[in-house]
């Protein structure tokens, strides 16, 4: 983010700041105002169950401010003297939600640019729109939530959690290819609306007769689209794009594959793997049968 | 500034204003013309329909796992020596050579009493998907030819391919000239090397392996998609239109879903065959360089010594012209001839006036071949009627 950027996004960062410290002051009150056990129980330990609340819900209180402060520290951010977990909110808070802002940033800034051209009579087609807001939601999420999704899983369902999360993130690898696929695939038709339109304004500034029924505008726009198509499936970037989401689509429909084989392994269902294995031995054993019959064939002649 | 945007918001909508407006004008001027037109497309729509595809009788004589052999055969006395085989491709259905009454290759060869056989891929399943070229070719095929000719006590047939059944049959005859007599390719692809047609745009930069391991079979669905946006301006859009402007016609729409029947009837291409297809063919183009092998045998297409047919469409926007116009200069036969047709990839099977020309030059080149009429000399290019490059010597052929 550079420097102007910054100062852009300072408001909107107060405004989250403020927004988050008014929400935990309001579940800092709540917190107190709860009746024992849970009651009594203060923000601030030790201060807890003076009113003759049940010690043990103190206790796991104390544990759970506990496991909040290692958490914190997990992240390298080390919390010094006594660990206030609701008091702490804001920051964690802010932090996880970092990713979200800063995509919301990206958006508004594109589409404050997007705005921008259209006072200045620059006139962005919707397909340009949307196909930059894409880019930036895809480039967002490479930088932020893809990450989220490849961090090590642990333990004993370490395999699994993985490949749930590789799911999660394939899939919103594809629909980001589809998506803008598609609206590649949609540049050509709005690219003859306004071919149509210009017409239109060329006939009049020539004094000429606008073309006189329906029928005439559809020839004129379908003929346009075709050409404009025609131009844009002999480009790199469509040949690209299209390549991008097909192998999208394959990663995803991999991950999904395995994904489904892990839950069908509890499931007296065969799974592809175990098709596919079993088709191919068939198929050797046929091929092999029909080269010996052949020769059976043969020797008889 | 508000007012500068709302001027060009006015401006972009003006054309769809005034479109909008000609339209709704048009509509409350000609109620009564709109009223009659939905009437009469309601009563074409509720009316029993003859849609029915590949209605000429045949009967199935041979039959290996998912493939089947149909044999037609014409009520008067059939006029071949040499039996006659058909190969379609495996995209799509070989029930477009019978697709109506009247639009009919089957009835053409038929009525001309051409006896004849033809290959039905059928629709592959999961357990085909290790089935390579090698398999449908050595395979399926040649087994399809043993039994053909056994049953008629011969030593060589007649093959005809179409489409990638013809490169399928090209390279049959290269690695088994003895058992075809005369061969026939019609929109059959053998050079692959060229960007006339989209098709071979994309194919080159697919990853074949890529969709095998996302799909196994490749499904037919995704094949026609791929097809629809080579144009989707007209195979989308424009033809639905067509379709409404015209749904108060019977025999139009009768027509219409027919061809949209036989369009999206389309099997899965099994796994392997298709890999092999696009890395051998389109990525490599190997099969017109000479390079090809097949069950580990090179197919030499100076094997194919033979008398060759080679028909294609001029407008063909999967295989154009570039496409097949090769192969010709590359076989070993003496007796060969080009002939481009002004139509398109289907066109040439299905369209009015094609079916003037398509099935009667086969007809009448098999039968010459044969020795079932004598050849008729050979005409100077630039006289015939269609476009075409004629390479054939006026000599008894394959003899």
């Amino acid at each position: 983010m550079n420097k102007e950027e910054k100062e852009k996004s300072m408001p909107q960062d107060a405004l989250l700041e403020s927004w988050i410290s008014a929400s935990t002051d309001f579940w800092k009150s709540t917190a107190s105002m709860w009746p024992a056990p849970f009651g009594g129980i203060s923000p601030v330990p030790g201060e807890a169950g003076k009113e003759g609340g049940d010690k043990s819900a103190e206790d796991s209180w104390k544990m759970l401010s506990e496991i909040w402060q290692a958490l914190f520290n997990l992240i390298n951010k080390p919390v010094t003297g006594e660990f206030h977990p609701v008091s702490s909110l804001p920051e964690w808070m802010l932090k996880a939600s970092q990713p979200l802002w800063s995509g919301h940033l990206l958006f508004q800034k594109q589409w404050m640019e997007g705005e921008e051209k259209v006072s200045a009579g620059e006139l962005e087609g919707f397909a340009n729109v949307a196909q930059k807001m894409t880019k930036a939601w895809l480039e967002m999420y490479e930088k932020e939530f893809r990450q989220i999704l490849n961090m090590p899983q642990l333990g004993l369902t370490r395999g699994y959690q993985e490949r749930v999360n590789q799911t999660i993130e394939k899939f919103i690898q594809f629909q980001g290819g589809l998506t803008e696929f598609m609206q590649i695939l949609l540049t050509p038709m709005e690219k003859a609306y306004n071919q149509v339109g210009a017409e239109i304004k060329n006939l009049e500034k020539q004094g000429k007769e606008a073309l006189k029924d329906s029928k005439a505008y559809y020839q004129f726009w379908i003929k346009k689209m075709e050409e404009n198509y025609m131009v844009l499936m002999r480009t790199p970037e469509y040949t690209v794009t299209l390549g991008n989401t097909v192998k999208a689509l394959h990663d995803f429909r991999i991950v999904r594959s395995q994904l489904f084989m892990d839950i069908m392994q509890d499931l007296p269902i065969p799974t592809n793997k175990d098709m596919d294995e079993l088709y191919k031995d068939l198929y050797l054993l046929k091929k092999r049968v029909k080269e010996l019959e052949k020769k059976v064939k043969s020797y008889e002649r | 500034m508000k007012d500068e945007k709302q001027g060009n918001l006015s401006d972009m909508m003006g054309p769809f204003k005034m479109a909008g407006n000609l339209m709704f004008a048009g509509m409350a001027g000609d109620t009564a013309k709109l009223y009659n037109y939905l009437r009469d497309a309601l009563n074409v729509l509720l009316s029993p329909m003859k849609t029915d595809i590949a209605t000429t009788p045949y009967e199935v004589v041979y039959e290996e796992d998912r493939v089947k052999l149909k044999y037609y055969k014409p009520d008067t006395e059939t006029r071949l020596k040499h039996p006659f085989l058909i190969v379609y491709a495996q995209v799509n259905r070989e029930t477009m050579l019978d697709l109506q009454p009247g639009r009919s290759v089957v009835e053409t060869f038929l009525r001309a009493g051409l006896d004849f056989y033809m290959i039905d891929w059928g629709y592959p399943t999961r357990k085909d998907r290790y089935l390579t070229l090698d398999d449908h070719i050595n395979g399926y095929m040649d087994n399809i030819v043993d039994f053909i000719l056994e049953k008629h006590n011969i030593s060589s047939l007649h093959l005809m391919g179409i489409c990638q059944g013809g490169t399928f049959s090209v390279i049959y005859t290269a690695l088994h000239p003895a058992k075809v007599k005369n061969l026939i390719t019609t929109v059959t692809p053998t050079n692959f090397d060229t960007d006339a047609s989209l098709l071979n745009v994309w194919a080159r930069s697919l990853n074949p392996d890529e969709l095998v391991d996302t799909y196994g079979n490749i499904p037919g669905d995704i094949m026609n998609l791929g097809f629809l946006l080579l144009n989707p301006a007209r195979l989308m859009i424009d033809k639905y239109v067509g379709f409404l402007e015209n749904v108060n016609n019977f025999d139009f729409v009768e027509n219409f879903v027919r061809m949209e029947r036989w369009i999206f009837d389309s099997p899965d291409l099994p796994a392997e065959t298709f890999r092999e297809f696009i890395t051998n063919f389109y990525k490599k183009n190997l099969l017109i360089k000479n390079e090809l092998e097949i069950g580990g045998k090179k197919v030499d297409l100076k094997k194919i010594t033979m008398p060759v047919l080679n028909i294609y469409g001029k407008y063909d926007h999967l295989v154009p012209p570039a496409a097949c116009d090769q192969f010709i200069g590359k076989i070993g036969s003496k007796d060969k001839e080009d002939l481009c047709l002004d139509t398109g990839h289907i066109g040439i099977y299905v369209s009015s006036k094609t079916q003037k020309e398509f099935g009667p030059k086969i007809i009448r080149w098999l039968l010459e071949r044969d020795g079932v009429v004598k050849k008729a000399p050979q005409k100077p290019a630039a006289k015939k009627p269609v476009a075409k490059k004629s390479q054939a010597k006026a000599k008894a052929p394959g003899k």
